[in-house]
């Protein structure tokens, strides 16, 4: 039954009412709008720029509105909604900057196995997205995704298109640069941390 | 480190874990051994507690409203217009449109003029905004959009005694007037006569050096329309900012992107003028 209405709901989705009678129209009000905060705020680390972020999130919510019929109530809805916006950011780029991402990285395997030094106290929020903003991009969405928005990794790994694998080595490559920004803006600020040190009892 | 049961984990194995710990990532039967060794161990622990106050720090440092209420009203008046209709509407290209325009100049109009809306999309724009504000604010709104908004404007604009030249005679004084009552920042880009929804207008549009469009509509009174009330009055639906007046035979309004305070400032630099002006045509 719900088939057969997210069937029509691809040529008129004001004609159709989804499961509990409300319109498309309403559900995706319901479902998709409370997240727009959280596209933008992943969207603007990436894009660098409100505007440019404000774009792709437009142009992500536009399309989720035309596919909304293929998405299942119930399911991830946030996790869709990132996944088209990763696509769109994706084409963005390539069509504006022609950047074509800068795909196979070094896939850096292994855990940060060693103790790392503490977060210096005094630094601000501004110190904390200025230290993102220095870790190569494709690092960055995936530290977005999963330290700043908790997807998990299945998640990340499926709105980014890439395997779990490669999820965990950018993460882990990007905490350690994002570490390494850190310790630098502590250290320009005089309130820096010797690297060697650990804290233990 | 201590000695260990057999199937207990090394400090190493713990830190190669530590990140999965953290991310919510292990199995149950991993996820028993990490917690064993972290309660265990005082080293482990202590970096499991860093790691996690770096991720604590940084999600409350980006987790700031990002998005403003403006593009969130954008966005949900696009998704109604695409609900509304029956045929495909070209956002994409709008979109894309928009980021060359963001990528030449680095600033952003936010008219829409690059978005070539047909006259039917514009009517459903129209009619989104429109629900929002009163009937007699709606008279000048409908215009600025039609005839503004929707308009692609160029980077310079012709002298003000060329621009002119699409008003009657009667009324070009008017376009001098406003120009020499506005900061000199505001260059003009139209000021002519125009009908929209069967219902004619006198009509300048400036623009600010930021990008901010503005218009000044005016329209002939019909009967019992008045903003009762000699002063300005002021509404916003979305991102328009509207302020109303009145001479004796016609409504006037100041309409703009911009914030509240700066658009009814401009139209209290018009207002004055604009009325002596009109009161003195008869
Ligand atoms: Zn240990
Ligand atoms: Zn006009």
């Amino acid at each position: 039954m719900e088939n057969a209405m997210t069937e029509q709901a691809g040529n008129h989705p004001l004609a159709v009412n989804g499961p509990q009678g409300l319109s498309a129209e309403r559900r995706f009000e319901l479902e998709a709008m409370p997240h727009l905060q959280d596209l933008t705020r992943t969207a603007s680390r990436l894009m660098g720029d409100r505007t440019r972020a404000e774009d792709v999130v437009q142009e992500a919510y536009l399309q989720a509105w035309k596919s909304f019929s293929r998405f299942e109530t119930g399911t991830n809805c946030r996790a869709w909604l990132y996944k088209i916006l990763f696509h769109c950011i994706h084409h963005y780029r390539r069509k504006w900057f022609r950047l074509s991402v800068v795909k196979p990285m070094d896939e850096y395997t292994e855990a940060t196995a060693a103790y790392t030094a503490p977060i210096p106290e005094h630094l601000t929020d501004e110190d904390f997205v200025a230290a993102l903003d220095k870790v190569p991009s494709d690092f960055r969405a995936v530290i977005l995704l999963v330290d700043v928005e908790e997807f998990a990794y299945r998640d990340a790994a499926d709105i980014l298109g890439v395997p779990i694998g490669t999820v965990m080595s950018r993460l882990n490559r990007g905490r350690k640069i994002l570490r390494e920004q850190l310790s630098g803006i502590a250290a320009e600020f005089g309130y820096g941390i010797s690297m060697e040190k650990e804290a233990d009892a | 480190m201590k000695t260990n049961p057999p199937n207990a984990l090394s400090c190493e194995q713990a830190l190669a874990r530590l990140d999965l710990l953290l991310d919510g990532e292990l199995d149950d039967a991993e996820l028993l051994a990490m917690e064993a060794h972290v309660a265990e161990c005082g080293r482990c622990r202590a970096e499991a507690e860093r790691r996690d106050q770096l991720r604590a720090k940084l999600r409350q440092a980006l987790r700031k409203p990002a998005a403003a209420p403006e593009f969130e009203q954008r966005v949900q008046t696009m998704i109604r217009m695409e609900a509304r209709r029956g045929f495909r509407f070209q956002w994409q290209y709008a979109a894309a449109a928009a980021a060359v325009v963001i990528g030449l100049s680095g600033t952003v109009a936010y008219q829409l003029g690059h978005l070539r809306l047909s006259y039917q999309q514009q009517e459903a724009y129209v009619t989104s905004i429109s629900e929002k504000v009163s009937n007699i604010m709606r008279v000048g709104l409908i215009d600025h959009v039609h005839c503004a908004v929707f308009k692609k404007w160029p980077k310079q604009s012709p002298p003000l005694d060329e621009i002119v030249k699409e008003m009657e005679p009667k009324y070009r004084p008017v376009a001098t007037l406003v120009k020499q009552n506005i900061p000199a920042s505001y260059r003009v880009l139209t000021a002519h006569q125009c009908t929209a929804r069967g219902r004619k207008y006198i009509h300048m549009a400036m623009m600010s050096t930021e990008g901010n469009l503005v218009s000044l509509v005016m329209s002939e009174k019909r009967t019992g329309e008045t903003f009762a009330n000699n002063g300005i009055r002021q509404e916003s639906a979305q991102r328009f900012r509207m302020a109303g007046f009145e001479t004796a035979g016609f409504l006037a309004y100041v309409i703009s992107d911009m914030d509240e305070k700066q658009n009814q400032q401009l139209a209290e630099a018009i207002a004055g003028p604009v009325k002596t002006f009109f009161n003195s045509l008869g």
